[in-house]
């Protein structure tokens, strides 16, 4: 029969070192007794008072509020965030781009106001308008095509249409026709 | 496989700067759920108690270094939920300019807009029966009810002996039973 206490010399060697792998956290055994008792008492007290609030003992401890699917999985790391720290000259370089932006748009797009208030109009002479441009103008002060429309072979030149009509009319127009435009084009 | 460590040797991590983020993550990984559950007793809304909670880790990120181990980690981090809860709640207070009074019917209000609210439920009950106790009260009776935190532990947490302690619970839980006995 074989020896019961023949392992191997591997295993042998292993006994010889105490075999043990686990590791057991320094002054375990010391406090052992000591929270074993306690964890005891306390049992005991929650035993008490469970006896002294029966409706209450029977409630299950569970919360019925509801959390958020995978809630809990998702809180990993509240460290506080490090707030973006640009560098001074690239911060510099930045501001002076929207100084800049911002300036040339103001310029741009604002018209000086008269001293009464009103805003000065583009000088615009008749000559410099298209026909259609002068088309359009007529035919939102002139009612044109009643006038006319029912005369053929009545042609008419616009320019002549408009000699009496002061420059200043005209821009305003020009003006309000090109925002029209403007604001109707896809971007 | 992922090491198990005890608070200490998280607090020893935490202190080292190689590990100091790895030991955090394992930190709000063993206590994220009982101290969100400490903190929603106490403000009962959701998105509220998140906001705490955020706060309650941001601020232990920043404390842990000089945390003086005179308490235990757990004890440390409940007692940052509890102020934040109950500062979180001074400030709904003051910003709603509502009394204590009303503080509690809001509560309740809150309690009753939860999807899930059933008021034949008597884990339902109980929460609005916990709403009828002053602050100090319903603490108590959370922390020993709930997380069943030994009177010694709590008395730690709130810096009220064990006795006061012991007296405070039975007041709160003979009114709560009182309430689930008569609602």
């Amino acid at each position: 029969m074989e020896d019961k206490d023949d392992i191997g010399p591997i295993l042998k060697d292993l006994k010889e070192q105490g075999g043990n792998a686990f590791i057991v956290p320094e002054g375990y055994f010391d406090v052992f007794s000591e929270r074993l008792m306690g964890a005891i008492r306390e049992a005991g007290v929650i035993a008490e008072e469970n006896a002294a609030f029966p409706a209450l003992a029977s409630i299950s401890r569970e919360m019925p509020f509801a959390v958020p699917e995978y809630y809990f999985d998702e809180i990993r790391d509240y460290r506080p965030r490090p707030a973006a720290i640009i560098p001074f000259k690239k911060g510099i370089s930045i501001a002076a781009s929207f100084i800049i932006i911002a300036t040339t748009g103001m310029l741009l797009t604002t018209r000086k106001p008269f001293r009464d208030g009103r805003y000065q109009p583009s000088i615009v002479s008749i000559g410099e308008l298209t026909n259609e441009q002068m088309e359009r103008f007529v035919g939102s002060t002139v009612p044109f095509e009643k006038t006319y429309s029912n005369q053929p072979g009545l042609t008419v030149n616009t320019a002549t249409l408009l000699k009496d009509v002061p420059s200043e009319d005209l821009s305003d127009f020009l003006d309000d026709s090109t925002e029209n435009v403007e604001q109707s084009q896809p971007y | 496989m992922e090491q198990v460590l005890n608070d200490e040797e998280l607090v020893a991590a935490f202190r080292n700067p190689v590990t100091k983020e790895s030991a955090f993550s394992a930190i709000v990984k063993k206590y994220r759920e009982r101290l969100y559950w400490h903190v929603r007793r106490l403000v009962v809304v959701h998105e509220d108690a998140d906001d705490v909670l955020q706060n309650v880790f941001i601020k232990s990120w920043k404390g842990l270094d000089n945390f003086r181990e005179d308490s235990s980690l757990y004890t440390w981090l409940y007692r940052i939920s509890t102020n934040e809860s109950l500062t979180f709640l001074q400030s709904k207070k003051r910003r709603r300019a509502i009394s204590s009074d009303n503080e509690a019917t809001e509560l309740i209000s809150q309690i009753k807009a939860e999807p899930q609210f059933d008021e034949r439920k008597i884990e339902w009950k109980l929460q609005l029966a916990i709403q009828q106790l002053p602050e100090q009260q319903k603490l108590i009776f959370n922390l020993r009810y709930f997380d069943e935190m030994p009177y010694q532990k709590m008395s730690e947490l709130l810096g009220v002996t064990e006795g006061s302690l012991k007296a405070s619970y039975h007041h709160a839980a003979k009114k709560v039973e009182k309430y689930l006995l008569n609602n």
